[in-house]
């Protein structure tokens, strides 16, 4: 069974990108577009990982890590923003997210750091 | 304008650009509008900035460049309207073009932050600003067209 992917993202452009790529790849992908959505989804589809981006309507990206991890302390997040400063990958990192990828994204970098904590 | 600012922003554009569509803008021109400035472009997309600096800024580009953009965060899925997808594409740009620039600032000494992006679309568009500050234009050209930068910013940095 193929593993299963948490795509959250505001940005619909995001969404499609990293589903396109995790599809191709024989993942099977869920969509969340805020971090409310996301723990929501988390809960429903139990995924092996999460792709997560920062700044979001509803609840940000980091406040969307801490409320899953309460759900399941085993959850692997990887987060994606555009916010790349020091002060948001320390945050990221202290709230348990597992990676932090910086927008653009490169294709080859997202699937070698998924593949990383998918085996 | 502190020239260091100006600067960070317009290589964070040349970054953003390289990276997402291998494309390289180079400069073209740069302009001075005391008091606004009439944009006759298709798309501005319209960021804020706040923290140690405080103002905007704007990449205005054509509705053409815009589906390259699309197209190429796609990995080269055909996009050949602009609708939803589009717009987006253009939001993310000017996020990933913040990202970049405050992470930049935050290595010389301004911790920033960026607002949501805002999308103005139509032609000869005039944008105001309150309180009235200096506009800058810094004109790019590259292999999908011409492209602008536009920053403006209330006070003057620490």
């Amino acid at each position: 069974m193929s593993k299963k992917i948490l795509v959250v993202d505001d940005a619909t452009i995001m969404r499609l990108m990293l589903k396109h790529l995790f599809e191709n790849n024989e993942f099977t992908v869920f969509e969340a577009v805020n971090g409310k959505d996301a723990v929501d989804k988390y809960a429903e589809h139990k995924p092996d990982l999460v792709t997560m981006d920062i700044t979001m309507p509803d609840m940000d990206g980091i406040t969307a890590v801490k409320e899953i991890l309460k759900i399941d302390p085993q959850a692997k997040i990887i987060m994606c923003s555009a916010m790349g400063q020091v002060d948001k990958v320390k945050a990221a990192v202290m709230a348990g997210a597992k990676s932090f990828l910086v927008k653009p994204l490169q294709p080859e970098r997202v699937l070698a750091t998924v593949k990383q904590f998918l085996g | 304008m502190d020239s260091r600012v100006a600067n960070q922003f317009i290589m964070a554009a040349i970054e953003v650009f390289s990276k997402v569509g291998n494309v390289s803008l180079k400069k073209t021109g740069l302009e001075y509008f005391p008091n606004g400035h009439k944009i006759n472009t298709g798309i501005a997309t319209i960021l804020g900035v706040t923290g140690d600096l405080k103002g905007q800024f704007i990449i205005t580009l054509d509705e053409s460049i815009s589906l390259k953009i699309a197209s190429a965060i796609l990995m080269g899925v055909p996009v050949t309207t602009y609708d939803e997808v589009a717009e987006s594409a253009v939001c993310e740009i000017g996020n990933m073009i913040g990202g970049e620039a405050t992470t930049l600032l935050q290595k010389e000494g301004f911790v920033c932050d960026i607002t949501v992006p805002s999308i103005v679309k139509g032609k000869e568009v005039n944008i105001a600003f309150y309180p009235i500050a200096p506009l800058f234009v810094i004109h790019f050209s590259c292999e999908w067209g011409p492209i602008d930068l536009i920053l403006r910013f209330d006070n003057k940095p620490k």
